[in-house]
Order: C-alpha cells, then sequence, then structure tokens
C-alpha cells in the first residue's frame, strides 16, 4: 500500500466516518475512533469547567456534534475548544446567559496562555526619545456581554470560594476587558465605560511614534467626539485605573 | 550552546538520571520540598506560544535542572511538511528551555491538513521507511539540536506493513542520526495487545542509540490494555526496564510519564525513587 493512500484512509475514517481500508479490525478503526473524539470532550470539559458546573452538560453528544461542524484544525489542542460558544449558540443548547458564560471562560483560557507582551513588560517604567508612552497588553480579550458574567462569579467566590458554580447572572450589557497581570499570571477583569472603550480602541490601533500623554489624551478624546469631554485629571485617573488593571504598560519618557 | 556542547550534553553516555514530566500542579512540590527528581521533560505543545505561568515555570526551572521537550505535533509518519507555525514555535521553545533535546512519537498525528491530536500507527513499508527519514533529516536540519523518535503504542496491526518495527526503527536510527527514547511501557503494552514478545522486540533495538526511556502506567479497558499515563508503574513494567538495563550494560536516563489523574507531588517522586533504586542496583553509585 503507498502511503498517500494509507493518510488518506485515516482521514476518512476519523473526520469523514467512513470506513477505509486500513487494515485494520472494525474494533481496533472504531477505538481510534474513540481516542480523537475523547480529545474533544476532554478539551472541552477541561475549558467550560464552570458551564459544567451550573448545567449539566452532556459532554458526548456535544463533543460528537461540535467535531463534525468544527473538525480538528489546529495542533494547539486548547484552541479547538474556541468555536464552542459559537456552536452552543447557534444550535440553541443552552439559554443565552450560558452562552456568555461559555465566552467569558474561553476568554479566561486565552488570556491565561496567551505569550503576551514580554518586551513590553520588561520595558515597563523604563523608555527614551521617541518610545511609546503607552503599550497595550497583548495578553488581554474584550468581551461584549448580554449578562454581568463578571458580577456573578465574582459575588460566587466571594461567598462560597472555589464550590461549584450555581445560580444565575442578572442581565446586564456591558463590555467586559480580561487581562493577565504579569506579574502573577492571574486574570484580571474591568467593566469599561465609554472612557475605557475609546482609550482601549486608542491603544489597539498601535503606539505611534513618539505617543505621549498629551497626544495619546487627542487620539482619544477624538474617537469620544464632542459629547463626552474629560479633563486633564479625569484623564490621568482613568489611566491610572487601566494600567492598574494589566489592560497596558506605560513607559517613561 | 554551540552545536558540539550540545552533543555532549545529549550523548547517551552523559547521565542525566531520573527526571519526571512537568506539571504545574507539581511546581509547589518541586520547589518547596526536598524530593529526588533530577530533570524535568515538557509536553512542548502545552508549553509552544505560551506566556504566562506555563512560561514562567519554566523560567523558573532553568537552570536549576536540565530540561528536555517532547512533543507530538511533527507527525514522522506522514509525508508531508510540518506546519511552519509549529516549527517557529517549537524551535522558541527548544531555545528558551535549552532543552538537551527533543523528541516526538514515531507516528502519524496529522495529515493531509487534519490534525488528530492523537498517536496513529505509522505504515511500516519500504516507501514510509524512506518518507520518513527523509522528513526526520529535514527536522535535525531545521532545529539542529538532538533529537530522538519515540516507538509507541497500537492497537491493531495493519495488514499492509511490510516490516516489523523493530526493522523500521532500526534502519530509521541507522540513516539519520536521531536517537531513541525508548518507553518500556509501550513495550509491554503492545505484548499484552499484540502478542508482540517485549523482550525479543526489545533485544533487536541497538540500546546504544536509547537516549532517554520512558515508563508509565495503563489501564484494562476492555478488551484493550490503554496507555493512559494516568497511574504507577506496574511491577511487570518495572522488571522489564531491569531487565533492559540489565542488557544494555549501563545506566541510561529514566523519566517518569504521568500525565492524566496526576498524583500528589509525593506518588511521583516515589516512582522516580524506585527509578533510582533500579539503578543503583545495577549500577552502584550512579546516583551519587
Ligand atoms: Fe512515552
Amino acid at each position: 500500500m503507498e502511503l498517500k493512500n494509507y493518510l488518506s484512509g485515516w482521514k476518512k475514517l476519523l473526520y469523514e466516518g467512513q470506513e477505509a481500508d486500513l487494515g485494520l479490525s472494525p474494533k481496533v478503526s472504531e477505538l481510534y475512533r474513540g481516542f480523537v473524539r475523547d480529545h474533544y470532550r476532554e478539551i472541552l470539559g477541561k475549558v467550560y469547567t464552570r458551564l459544567d458546573e451550573c448545567h449539566p452538560c452532556p459532554w458526548d453528544e456535544w463533543a460528537q456534534g461540535y467535531f463534525r461542524e468544527y473538525p480538528p484544525y489546529a495542533w494547539e489542542l486548547n484552541h479547538l475548544a474556541r468555536h464552542f460558544p459559537d456552536y452552543l449558540e447557534k444550535n440553541r443548547l443552552v439559554s443565552e446567559d450560558l452562552v456568555d458564560l461559555a465566552r467569558y471562560e474561553w476568554g479566561e483560557y486565552v488570556v491565561y496562555s496567551h505569550r503576551g507582551s514580554p518586551k513590553a513588560w520588561a520595558e515597563r517604567g523604563r523608555g527614551g526619545q521617541g518610545d511609546p508612552l503607552y503599550i497595550l497588553n497583548e495578553a488581554h480579550v474584550l468581551l461584549e456581554l448580554r449578562f454581568d458574567i463578571a458580577g456573578w462569579i465574582f459575588h460566587w467566590e466571594r461567598e462560597n470560594g472555589f464550590a461549584p458554580l450555581r445560580g444565575r447572572p442578572s442581565p446586564k450589557s456591558n463590555i467586559l476587558v480580561i487581562a493577565r497581570d504579569e506579574k502573577t499570571g492571574n486574570c484580571v477583569m474591568t467593566l469599561c465605560d465609554i472612557f475605557h472603550v475609546a482609550l482601549y480602541e486608542a491603544l489597539s490601533t498601535g503606539p505611534s511614534e513618539g505617543q505621549n500623554e498629551r497626544t495619546f489624551h487627542l487620539a482619544v478624546q477624538k474617537i469620544l467626539g464632542e459629547r463626552v469631554r474629560f479633563t486633564k485629571s479625569e484623564f490621568r485617573e482613568k489611566i491610572a485605573f487601566l494600567e492598574k488593571q494589566s489592560i497596558f504598560y506605560r513607559r517613561t519618557p | 550552546m554551540e552545536n558540539a556542547e550540545r552533543e555532549v550534553a545529549a550523548d547517551p553516555r552523559s547521565f542525566l538520571g531520573v527526571g519526571a514530566g512537568l506539571r504545574l500542579e507539581h511546581e509547589r512540590g518541586i520547589f518547596e520540598t526536598s524530593h529526588h527528581i533530577d530533570w524535568f521533560e515538557l509536553i512542548s505543545e502545552n508549553f509552544m506560544d505560551y506566556g504566562g505561568k506555563p512560561r514562567r515555570a519554566i523560567a523558573n526551572l532553568k537552570g536549576k535542572y536540565p530540561l528536555v521537550c517532547h512533543g507530538l505535533g511533527l507527525s514522522l509518519g506522514s509525508c508531508e511538511d510540518v506546519p511552519p507555525d509549529y516549527c517557529e514555535a517549537l524551535r522558541e521553545l527548544l531555545d528558551f528551555t535549552e532543552a538537551r533535546w527533543f523528541s516526538d512519537h514515531l507516528c502519524i498525528s496529522s495529515s493531509l491538513k487534519h490534525h488528530y491530536h492523537d498517536l496513529l500507527p505509522i505504515l511500516k513499508t519500504e516507501d514510509s521507511l524512506e518518507k520518513t527519514i527523509h522528513k526526520i533529516r529535514w527536522i535535525q536540519r531545521f532545529f539542529d539540536r538532538p533529537f530522538a523518535i519515540e516507538n509507541i503504542t497500537y492497537y491493531g496491526e495493519s495488514r499492509h506493513h511490510t516490516m516489523e518495527e523493530s526493522e523500521f526503527i532500526t534502519r530509521l536510527l541507522a540513516e539519520t542520526s536521531c536517537y531513541l527514547l525508548l518507553d518500556i511501557n509501550n513495550v509491554y503494552v503492545n505484548e499484552k495487545n499484540l502478542g508482540h514478545k517485549a523482550k525479543a522486540f526489545l533485544t533487536r533495538l541497538p540500546s546504544d542509540r536509547v537516549i532517554q526511556i520512558h515508563l508509565a502506567g495503563h489501564e484494562q479497558r476492555q478488551d484493550f490494555v490503554i496507555d493512559t499515563h494516568g497511574s504507577a508503574v506496574c511491577e511487570e513494567v518495572w522488571e522489564l526496564y531491569e531487565w533492559y538495563l540489565k542488557e544494555a550494560g549501563r545506566p541510561i536516563n529514566t523519566l517518569i510519564e504521568w500525565d492524566n489523574n496526576l498524583p500528589p507531588f509525593e506518588t511521583l517522586d516515589a516512582q522516580v525513587v524506585r527509578a533510582k533504586g533500579v539503578l543503583e542496583k545495577l549500577f552502584p553509585g550512579v546516583s551519587s
């Protein structure tokens, strides 16, 4: 048998769910099919632990359906869980609040594992002529949620520690940024107001050459338009808060 | 590290002792207790392209313990190129960890742009051997670091094979300068599932090319013994390990693989102590 036929045999068996001439018994073929599916189930269970705590998840069934709709496209196993919130929503498998919870859990995973901005972290507080003053911490995600997931989890953990999550979140549209505190490796949550979003947007376009507090203030103000104005001290206060929340690093020019 | 130095560090004759797989759950145990682990092996894909806590764990270990990287994404048995982003991320990790050597399984883990995240058996034919040799040579050139292949477990013998696994591995080692990561548990599991005689298989392999041994646990599930890495090494595998070291006539870097169903750190350490006991019995003074 030629190697290329053997390789397409595996693809047929494991992806297309068809019989393939691999020269193996049906029992062995089924065992391998099970292994590949089990990886999906395991990874979903690992990333979406809170979802599993507050809603009985039929992982076998969901993993099979998810595998069919989003077959493994990446070498990084954990990344395969990325589209699961979309899968839940599209197939109406859970209510909207739990879809939001799943988005939150994926966001947490991304931030936990992200390569981050090691250079900006190492150089924080330092700087030189022409250095940008503010550098976005790449280890972050911005989520637009319909329910107060962060508040729900925060209050639950404050009262109950790490006991399995119970209850439901209250409806509340919010923009949540999850960023990683490089010092501890922990995720920091920030509920964003309009100013934060504008500031965040200004940072997302990338630091520009020679950017400083004044030019940055102008950039943020431009995004906000005429209706919302911030004084210099208000601007500084907001910025200090977001820096504390690990959303960006600052260099001293 | 210069190439020459790397070669020396990875020479099978330079004995590192007994190691364990690095698990972040065991980080406190590693740094806050006195234990017997001499070196650590990282699952490459669990650290490649990662920052945060996983990366910090490596930074903390580096310089204190020798590190090696063990992956499953190179898919040695499929003839296709390795994805460039995978190669870059692995190369970065090998540099960051200052890995003494790195290894992957003699298996198919992806092909035709599909990723299986599992270890599928290679096709043992002349055509497949030739392509695997070609791929390993490419890997050695690209990564420029000592490389080892690991024998895997498999659960059925395809009737399309035209050669024995031991012949495939021996010829592969002869045609490339790569090393062998010999998983004794896998050999044992293959004997249980397929009836391949473990000792006969082991004696056919060139022991001077073995850079590392894996010891792990397995599980009986219905009709198969499954290589789960989720329990302690069984008595039969300990016996086979001791027998093999005696045959090889030299101490070999040994690693306890325990990836699933993680035990308390002390239990893992006890497995390391047991492996050291076997080495010490056969080669007195080797652990000191
Ligand atoms: Fe192994």
